[in-house]
């Protein structure tokens, strides 16, 4: 007959806890039972259960010996969405006005002095091309 | 006059025009070459005389010419003659040629004076002549005649065109300046060429106009230029041979085209909806503010490269680069920054996040809700009270420890966590926000039940809940969670149940693995059926083969005989589940155990798998030796044996030898009067494998008795060489501890002893017969004299006799050292002495 107890149960931790997790859990027990004279275990259950988890396999995913506790973890999710406890990063709102057509008609004018500047920039220093020049051949 | 109204068209003087080369078409000049032969000196027939012809000019058909006279006259060209100065090829236009006649010495002393006058009247006349092509010609070879600047600008040309083409050589950049500048203030000159010269030489091009100096220069209003104007500049540089100025056409239709190289272009496609390539970002350190924030609103990737611009508004300055990080990507700001850009919304999310230097940028309306928001985030009950209505609430529920919130709270999901860990309940609703609100915070109530060992609290917490959960998972969890309050109340049929219910449909190996749990303690088949489930259907080959395992440890109710060879049949559909992890990646100790437990209780099945169905474990030591297992003793053994022959073999081995030897001694020494076990020892034996001292001397021995006590003397005898086993064994003895060397002695005695005495058993009656045999032959040939017996056959006859002899007093004496028995070695000396005396007689007759 297997022990019926389960080591994660009487120290009141999930399935698969940690050692840390399970020593500190030992420690808030252990003031629980002082709390509750006549609870469910007692002092040397929780030194097994301790002492059981500190034993246990390093993966206890793959382990089938103990109930599981919860069975599906997800499932207790607390969706941390955004508001008055968990304010979204929100950006500067914006200093100016939406630009006016006249604006962005100043910038398609920068764009024709950046164009202009691009072919500026290629002619300086090249040599000019020749405008007069005989023609090949005879008349 | 300004580019500006030169290009627009206005004050073109048509009369000036048509008095130079016209524009804009005739800006690029194709100047005619001479013909060949004009400019040179020829001697023709003129009557009977010969004379000196100076040709002109070329027609279709002949030369114009003059005579030394003075007259212009007209040749064929079939009547030119030998040339007295031929033409000057490095010259190549007209008037250069018939310039070269009047200047060079050499062409000068063929020419008379009345010739001279004719050539010059023909060189005016080309110059000044409707075509421009001649004098453009003169420029072209001013370096073959030697022709200054002065000089060509003296020729009926426009000044441009002369500067031009003196430019374009001109290697000192003082006087390329010169004429760079000139070109750039000749209002004659076309604006291409002048736009072009002063873009090439970076000359001052103000006198170009406005337009040119705020385009180009980027100096200068620029919202005063047209598209019409841009479009005209664009083809008065094309004219002048730039093609390139085709861009500024594209840009005013299409500015967007090239975001690739101008930010302001890229700002215009985007904010028009283009996609820039991912790779790009688009400086914005020349954009208006406005434009910017446009850029960020939509999403644009922007840098700012630039640290010298600001940014004001509100009453307040900031870095361009600071400003767009605060638009941009807000938590890369510093503090200061935050405080510098009046930015509250992130510094009051900081502070709630735990940063406490965020708060000076938080006022003081506001610091009191950052309190609190950041001490009910951290689960603490806030001590302020807040402005915010939200925070209010929740800090207020937080403060009663619970109660009832108003539905309308769960729309802001952060407060959630505080709620559910205040234990606030709501009223239900099908609300989808409701319903998981009500799932969660009876999942988490009743999980913090069971942790505080309170199983009814939670088994009445999850079974309310249970009335009203839709989501599977969380009504699966909800009967966990009554499964184990009910499990630990003792009640582990209806935990069992409650466990099967949400086993039903999907479910988790987790569920399977705690439905196993407690059928564990309940009947046993319900247990190996569920484990058996998880080793068919658990994720990891671990778990599957702990399940594999658990369900064989089950079914045999006792560790101990799990791994015995064991007569009753495993189930089915356990060695299903064993048989589906023979090929998996397991830990080297449990897939000992599963292929051990296969070849004990499925040999048949092991046996016939190939090599490839045992997967990482293929060539190891467990599958060569219990696949060998599976086939038979005589492979097992002969495995074994190879096994332990290799060294350094692992303890499992040395384990399963004495397991198999042990097991066979046993045997031996309870049923020693059958064959069966007595061939099980002698396989084991003749395999070689190696044993320890007590082993070898057990299992030779019990080995040895019991197959002579199987044999009848009568019809046969025991092999020569288990003597020699029986000799080894007795050898082993000294190797023994004492305490065991006393029975393990007496043993071998009794082996020894058991040979001896089946060996005189066996021989005697041979060799009595033998003896009648002979003696009846010595009958028949006593009366015969000696000289007629044929003594070659009576050897023949008698061979066979004298060889057993030989034979029976070799084997008796090599079996004598074994026996012990005073009365047996007797016997055994009466019957080797019979067989030296009958072998004498045999002798004798021959």
């Amino acid at each position: 007959m297997p022990d019926p107890r389960n080591p994660y149960l009487v120290l009141g931790v999930p399935y698969g806890a940690s050692k840390d997790e399970a020593a500190r859990a030992f420690a808030r027990a252990t003031r629980r039972l002082r709390r509750q004279p006549n609870a469910t275990y007692q002092v040397e259950d929780l030194n097994w259960a301790l002492h059981a988890i500190e034993q246990r396999i390093d993966e206890p995913a793959s382990s089938i010996d103990d109930y599981r506790m919860p069975a599906d973890a997800a499932v207790y999710e607390i969706p941390d969405g955004e508001g008055a406890l968990n304010p979204p990063v929100q950006p500067l709102p914006r200093w100016t006005q939406p630009s006016e057509p006249a604006a962005l008609d100043q910038l398609r004018r920068g764009v024709l002095r950046d164009v202009a500047a691009a072919i500026a920039n290629g002619y300086r220093g090249r040599a000019l091309p020749p405008i007069h020049y005989f023609e090949e051949g005879s008349r | 006059m300004s580019v500006d109204n030169e290009v627009s068209g206005a004050n073109r003087d048509p009369s000036r025009a048509a008095s130079h080369v016209s524009r804009p078409a005739l800006i690029g000049c194709l100047v005619p070459r001479a013909l060949p032969g004009v400019g040179a000196v020829v001697r023709l027939r003129r009557g009977w005389r010969r004379e000196r012809f100076v040709i002109l000019d070329r027609t279709g058909a002949g030369a114009v010419g003059v005579w030394p006279s003075g007259q212009v006259d007209r040749r064929p060209s079939a009547h030119l003659g030998r040339s007295l100065f031929p033409a000057p090829e490095s010259i190549r236009s007209q008037v250069g040629r018939l310039w070269t006649l009047l200047s060079s010495p050499s062409a000068r002393a063929h020419v008379t004076e009345a010739a001279a006058v004719e050539i010059q009247t023909m060189i005016d006349r080309l110059l000044h002549g409707r075509d421009p092509r001649h004098a453009i010609g003169l420029l072209l070879d001013r370096k073959a005649l030697r022709l200054s600047l002065a000089d060509c600008l003296a020729l009926p040309i426009e000044p441009w065109r002369v500067r031009y083409e003196f430019l374009r050589d001109e290697t000192s950049h003082l006087l390329r300046q010169k004429l760079a500048t000139e070109i750039v203030r000749d209002t004659d000159a076309p604006v291409g060429v002048r736009l072009r010269v002063a873009l090439a030489e970076g000359v001052d091009a103000s006198p170009l106009g406005e337009t040119v100096t705020a385009l180009f220069a980027g100096t200068g209003e620029l919202a005063a230029i047209t598209d019409s104007q841009v479009n005209q500049l664009a083809g008065a540089l094309e004219e002048s041979g730039s093609p390139e100025a085709t861009k500024l056409r594209v840009a005013v239709a299409n500015p967007g085209w090239f975001m690739a190289s101008s930010p302001s272009a890229a700002a215009i496609a985007v904010l028009s909806g283009a996609r820039l390539p991912s790779h790009q970002r688009i400086t914005v350190d020349e954009l208006p503010t406005a434009v910017i924030d446009d850029l960020v609103d939509v999403g644009a990737p922007i840098a700012v490269s630039t640290t010298g611009r600001y940014v004001d508004a509100h009453g307040r300055r900031a870095p361009l680069r600071t400003y767009v990080a605060a638009r941009t990507r807000p938590p890369d700001l510093s503090n200061d920054e935050l405080g510098l850009l009046g930015f509250e919304v992130e510094a009051y999310r900081r502070f709630v996040f735990g940063d406490d230097a965020a708060a000076v940028a938080i006022s003081e309306a506001k610091i009191v809700d950052a309190r609190v928001a950041r001490s009910l985030r951290r689960g603490e009950t806030p001590v302020d009270e807040p402005h915010d209505a939200a925070l209010k609430a929740a800090a207020g529920l937080l403060r009663s420890g619970g109660g009832l919130a108003e539905p309308e709270l769960l729309a802001d999901r952060s407060l959630w966590r505080v709620m559910i860990g205040a234990g606030v309940s709501i009223t239900s609703s099908s609300e989808p926000d409701i319903e998981s609100f009500l799932d969660l915070a009876a999942l988490h109530q009743a999980r913090a039940a069971i942790f505080e060992w309170d199983w009814g609290k939670a088994l009445a917490i999850a079974r309310e809940r249970l009335r009203g959960a839709r989501r599977e998972a969380v009504r699966d969890e909800l009967l966990n969670i009554m499964a184990c309050a009910l499990w630990q109340l003792g009640q582990a049929e209806a935990a069992l149940a409650a466990l099967d219910k949400a086993l039903e449909g999907e479910y988790t190996d987790a569920l399977l693995t705690n439905a196993a749990v407690i059928a564990s303690e309940l009947d046993h088949d319900s247990a190996i059926d569920r484990f058996v489930k998880i080793a068919r259907e658990a994720p990891g080959s671990h778990q599957r083969a702990m399940a594999a395992e658990r369900a064989l440890l089950l079914w045999a109710n006792d560790e101990a005989r799990i791994w015995d060879d064991e007569d009753e049949r495993i189930p089915m559909e356990i060695l299903g589940a064993l048989r589906l992890l023979i090929g998996d990646a397991l830990p080297a100790e449990r897939y000992l155990r599963i292929i051990r437990a296969l070849s004990a209780h499925d040999a048949a099945w092991l046996a016939s798998q190939p090599k490839s169905a045992f997967g990482p474990h293929a060539d190891t030591a467990p599958v060569r030796v219990f696949t060998a297992r599976a086939r038979g003793i005589e492979d097992f053994a002969a495995a074994l044996a190879r096994e332990l022959r290799r060294g350094a073999v692992e303890p499992w081995v040395e384990e399963e030898r004495d397991s198999v030897v042990d097991a066979a001694i046993s045997v031996l020494a309870e049923r020693n009067d059958e064959l069966g076990p007595a061939f099980f020892g002698m396989t084991l034996i003749q395999a070689g494998i190696p044993l320890n001292p007590r082993q070898k001397v057990l299992l030779v021995s019990l080995t040895v008795t019991s197959i002579t006590q199987n044999i009848d003397p009568g019809e046969g005898e025991p092999k020569e060489e288990f003597i020699d086993w029986v000799g080894d064994a007795r050898a082993q003895l000294r190797a023994l501890e004492p305490e065991h060397r006393a029975f393990a002695e007496s043993l071998v005695v009794i082996a020894g002893e058991a040979l001896a005495r089946t060996y005189v058993e066996a021989r005697r009656p041979q060799l009595f017969q033998a003896s009648n045999m002979v003696e009846q032959l010595a009958a028949r040939i006593r009366g015969i004299p000696a000289w007629q017996l044929n003594r070659d056959a009576l050897r023949d006859a008698t061979r066979p006799v004298a060889e057993l002899c030989d034979d029976s007093w070799r084997i008796l004496h090599r079996v004598r050292p074994l026996v012990v028995d005073r009365n047996l070695l007797v016997g055994l000396d009466a019957v080797a002495r019979f067989a030296t005396e009958l072998n004498q007689m045999v002798r004798g007759m021959w």
